[in-house]
């Protein structure tokens, strides 16, 4: 008589019916504490990783937001003649908050009678109702009143509540201006500093036709729209007009801003790859459990693919639930950190984001299957022979190649996540160099160990011969845990140099104040100045104006590929200045430095970003219009310098000679702390030519956000070291299978406890000392090539 | 050639080697073998003789290498892997010397296990789980783990899952070997009367020669060779 049940429907009643069973199968396997470590791994994994991808998105949209607070609009159109109506009328269709900044020289005189009519030049910023965009509230002088710079009401004799005159009209000073939001990105400022209202500016009568004037339109609004409104406006804009943004090269923070993304990557990676090491470990933890039961099902009949399906459908669910799970746990955790970090980051995090969720799910699911499918696709194959003969006999190659598919899926989608980056693409290369390298290191190893462990008695035989016995377990072990380690001092290096450098490069002293427009005659005489009042500089440097025109005898703008063309660099006037030694923020990075015989040579030393930017190559020969007369010059060297110093800082470099003709400026900068101010007054007064450029309100911004961004990246190291820490332990019990097994024979066999215990520490110092000196020699190694590859840049 | 219609289960000139450094073993040497349907078949032998290797070709687990085997209607050897557990899965039960219970399921998801292969509804199977379990006394033990359960209860555990689908033919492996005397007397009674009862063809690989004597044949396995006894 047939039996009366049979495998009943088709199609989707089989899936229903197959679905049920997995689940039902996972249900027995997580009550029993099979999945717990695989699910614990993951769960870390996708907490941690999600939760430090919505932090650091709301870090990184807080910088942003910071860098636009500096700059003035997360958008900024800067334009030496006015601009077209329709352009803020467009913006504001495209639901983004605009303002408009006019900055222009102008002199403005006191009407108290104490001063006698004292008259200054100032650098007046006329803007709209609406600023400044950064705060919700606009805060801006009232109309026919003024706010200054402290520093004005000396030079002018006057009192807050005074009246001052520009142009045709009279403002009455109200208030002191602390602090110059969008100062960073506008170049060279005169100081004082005033603001008032752009309605007043017509009364004033001083802006006319022609006038030198920057005129700034600011935006804010949604990425996208912002993103759209750049696509629309770039084909309008005339040569001299230029769109700045806080990735803008030239913008200061822009090194910074990378680096710190660059980190925040890393440590992702770096998350990322300690999850992916413990799941692996798990699941061969859970493969070796399941051997018997796999053997038992094929025994029963159970189909190959029937089991693997159970297995994809396990995974499937375990990746979404665990997924759900780390999801909600990473967006705890980062308003944990918001929390806990909100002293530190002193600025407003903007509200978490979407994308983070979006990416943990998919991340849940690409780790899983990438770690856990190639080994635990081999199960179903397991014998039901296994069953008497307790025997695995798994084809090695037909492991290898779901292995290669499902890594290389994972590689893929990281790399995609991280949007292809240098930093990604290195990270992967020295992965998978490391692994071959360390399984090469762990063979030999093992035949040392075999040798050594044929002349060793009692414990330490017995400690060796536990590492000797198990030669892939070992292997896998070593190139774990040494994974881990290097990933834990690559994360501290990079962390604490990164951090050094910039530390370095804004010390307390640096240079806050620009000296321009300094005549030769006057160079001794302010030399001298400085050094009466002991205040360091680094150099004067002599600076002629020139514009690059063109590159190997073609026009610069045919000869540079085209999304190069508006090249703010391309359309302005350069500062060219030349010296025997660069300042000392700048780095030769090609190209070899020049000697006292190039003296009166046609060289020209390249600022790195900028060179890439035009793709010019050491050889290339520029030209440059300098007032009536063109200059040509071959590309010796490029350098790299940093903008965020207050150091003068030039595109273009000479070796002394060739432009000693021309009509030459010098600058210079310095260090003023708050009490020496007041030398700035004699500055003026004894070198009335030369105009001083306060940059300290700017300075001390970029200190603050540096400081912020630090505090950021510390808490980070410790929440990778914690997790490392976390996850190495996990490893360390997935293989405790072993050890359980082979000591509880020798239990039973006699051995004493001690002689367990010493047996554990020999081969567990063993490998602790072997992990160590490997993974200290990739980590450093490493850090060497990530500092230079990535993080010096 | 097509097995005899009243043969259920017919091996011929079955050989089996395995490779052992670079000659080989000679495990099984022209074994053959008809059982009727509804019969009751020992292979007696001594530890090393073949016996659970034969028992592993005639389920269908391995593939001889030579020679053939017959199992109702299917040519097992000319079947892939797929084939032959599909025969498993409807035809076949299994009872071991070491239970081969999972240890992380209770008795009555133990017994489920068969039908839950077959994607039998949840209700069903546990109906059908309780109702085999209550047959061999363990209707009050469902819940138990194994590790919760004697050696005697766990066997009686694996002759529930054996029945549980029907099986044509159980094959057996040393069942009573890992149980005293009086227990294995016991779980033989169950699985001889269950065996009774289902009409099931029974064939055992035993070295027990008082659960050898309830079979209808005897057969001995001796250095490969099998021989009546």
């Amino acid at each position: 008589m047939p039996y009366p049940f049979v495998i009943a429907g088709r199609g989707h009643t089989i899936m229903l019916n197959i679905i049920l069973l997995a689940l039902k199968s996972l249900w027995r396997d997580w009550r029993a504490a099979e999945w717990l470590l695989v699910c614990f791994a993951l769960f870390i994994a996708i907490a941690a990783t999600t939760s430090i991808h919505f932090y650091t998105d709301r870090i990184m949209r807080g910088l942003d937001k910071q860098g636009a607070r500096l700059l003035g609009g997360e958008l900024v159109i800067s334009s030496p003649s006015p601009l077209p109506v329709a352009w803020e009328q467009k913006a504001r269709e495209m639901k983004l908050r605009t303002a408009q900044v006019w900055s222009y020289l102008s002199v403005v005189s006191s009407k108290n009678q104490k001063s006698s009519n004292a008259m200054q030049l100032v650098s007046l910023q006329a803007v709209s109702d609406n600023y400044p965009l950064s705060d919700v509230t606009p805060n801006l002088p009232d109309p026919h009143t003024i706010w200054v710079e402290p520093r004005l009401l000396p030079l002018l004799s006057i009192e807050m509540n005074d009246e001052l005159v520009i142009g045709a009209a009279t403002f009455q000073v109200k208030k002191l201006l602390t602090s110059d939001l969008d100062t960073l990105s506008s170049g060279f400022i005169i100081a004082p500093r005033a603001m008032m209202r752009l309605a007043d500016v017509p009364a004033t009568q001083t802006v006319l036709p022609g006038s030198r004037v920057d005129y700034r339109l600011l935006l804010v609004g949604d990425a996208s729209a912002l993103k759209n409104f750049k696509s629309w406006i770039t084909p309008l804009l005339s040569p001299s007009q230029k769109l700045i943004d806080t990735h803008s090269q030239q913008f200061a923070l822009q090194n910074i801003m990378q680096n710190t993304e660059n980190y925040l990557q890393l440590i992702l990676l770096v998350c990322l790859l300690l999850s992916g090491v413990a799941i692996s470990l798990s699941i061969q933890q859970y493969v070796r459990r399941h051997y018997a039961q796999i053997a038992l099902w094929r025994c029963l009949g159970a189909s190959h693919k029937q089991i693997l399906t159970v297995f994809i459908l396990q995974l499937i669910i375990i990746a979404s639930i665990i997924g759900v799970i780390g999801i909600v746990m990473g967006y705890v955790a980062q308003e944990a950190y918001a929390y806990l970090f909100q002293d530190f980051i002193r600025f407003e995090l903007p509200a978490s984001g979407f994308s983070p969720i979006l990416l943990g799910f998919i991340t849940s699911n690409i780790i899983l299957f990438a770690f856990s499918y190639p080994i635990l696709s081999e199960l179903p194959r397991t014998s039901p022979l296994y069953l008497w003969r307790n025997e695995i006999n798994l084809s090695v190659l037909s492991t290898s190649t779901p292995l290669m598919i499902s890594l290389s899926c994972m590689v893929l989608f990281i790399l995609w996540f991280m949007n292809f980056s240098l930093l990604s693409i290195y990270f992967f290369l020295g992965l998978f160099l490391s692994i071959v390298f360390l399984y090469g290191v762990s063979l030999i190893i093992i035949s040392i160990l075999r040798v050594a462990v044929n002349h060793s008695e009692g414990s330490i035989r017995r400690g060796i011969s536990q590492i000797v016995q198990y030669p892939f377990s070992f292997s896998l072990q070593f190139i774990g845990l040494n994974l881990i380690l290097v990933a834990i001092i690559i994360s501290a290096c990079i962390r604490s140099n990164m951090i050094n450098n910039w530390k370095q490069s804004l010390p307390e002293t640096s240079p806050n104040f620009f000296a321009i427009n300094i005549d030769k005659s006057d160079i001794t005489r302010l030399s001298q100045f400085f050094q009466n009042q002991h205040i360091d500089i680094e150099g004067i440097y002599p600076m002629v104006r020139g514009r690059l025109i063109a590159l190997n005898g073609q026009s610069v703008l045919s000869a540079v590929p085209a999304e190069a063309k508006n090249n703010n660099a391309l359309h302005r006037e350069l500062n060219l200045s030349w010296m025997w030694n660069f300042p000392s923020d700048n780095k030769i990075v090609k190209g070899p430095t020049w000697t006292l015989r190039d003296r009166n040579k046609a060289l020209v030393s390249v600022e790195y970003g900028l060179a890439n930017d035009l793709h010019l190559k050491l050889g290339d020969e520029l030209t440059f219009q300098i007032g009536e007369r063109k200059i040509d010059a071959v590309i010796m060297n490029f350098r790299t310098l940093v903008w965020s110093s207050i150091h003068p800082n030039f595109f273009m470099i000479f070796p002394p000679g060739l432009l000693d003709n021309f009509p030459t400026t010098f600058i210079t900068s310095f260090h003023l702390d708050n009490k020496q101010k007041i030398i700035l007054n004699d500055i003026v007064k004894i070198f009335p030519n030369i105009t001083i450029i306060d940059m300290a309100n700017v300075l001390l911004q970029i200190q603050n956000l540096v400081s912020k961004i630090i505090a950021a990246m510390q808490y980070l190291f410790i929440f990778a070291l914690g997790l490392s820490i976390l996850i190495f332990i996990a490893s360390l019990q997935t293989t405790m299978d072993e050890r359980q097994k082979t000591y509880s024979l020798l239990r039973i066999l006699g051995a004493e406890r001690h002689y367990i215990r010493r047996s554990l520490i020999v081969e567990f110092i063993l490998l602790f000392m072997l992990i160590s000196v490997t993974a200290m020699i990739l980590g450093l190694l490493s850090v060497y090539l990530l500092e230079i590859n990535i993080f010096n840049q | 050639m097509q097995p005899q219609a009243s043969t259920f289960l017919r091996v011929e000139h079955l050989n089996k080697k395995v490779p052992s450094g670079d000659s080989k073993i000679t495990i099984l040497n022209d074994v053959n073998l008809n059982v009727k349907e509804g019969e009751s078949v020992a292979i007696l032998g001594t530890s090393g003789s073949g016996k659970t290797t034969l028992l592993s070709l005639l389920a269908g687990l391995d593939l001889p290498t030579s020679g053939d085997v017959y199992l109702m209607d299917h040519h097992l050897n000319i079947m892939d892997e797929e084939q032959r557990a599909q025969v498993r899965r409807n035809h076949v039960g299994f009872i071991f010397q070491s239970f081969q219970l999972l240890p992380t399921l209770t008795a009555l998801e133990n017994v489920m296990l068969p039908l839950e292969i077959r994607y039998i509804k949840h209700q069903r199977c546990k109906i059908e789980a309780t109702e085999w379990l209550n047959k061999v006394g363990l209707g009050k033990r469902l819940a138990h783990y194994p590790a919760q359960l004697s050696g005697g209860e766990q066997q009686r555990v694996a002759i529930a899952r054996a029945f549980i689908n029907a099986p044509k033919i159980i094959f057996s492996d040393e069942m009573t070997g890992n149980l005293d005397t009086h227990t294995g007397e016991l779980i033989t009674d169950i699985l001889f009367s269950l065996n009774q009862e289902q009409k099931t063809t029974l064939l055992l690989v035993t070295h027990d020669a008082s659960l050898a004597a309830r079979c209808h044949t005897r057969l001995l396995l001796q250095e490969g060779v099998i021989q009546s006894c």
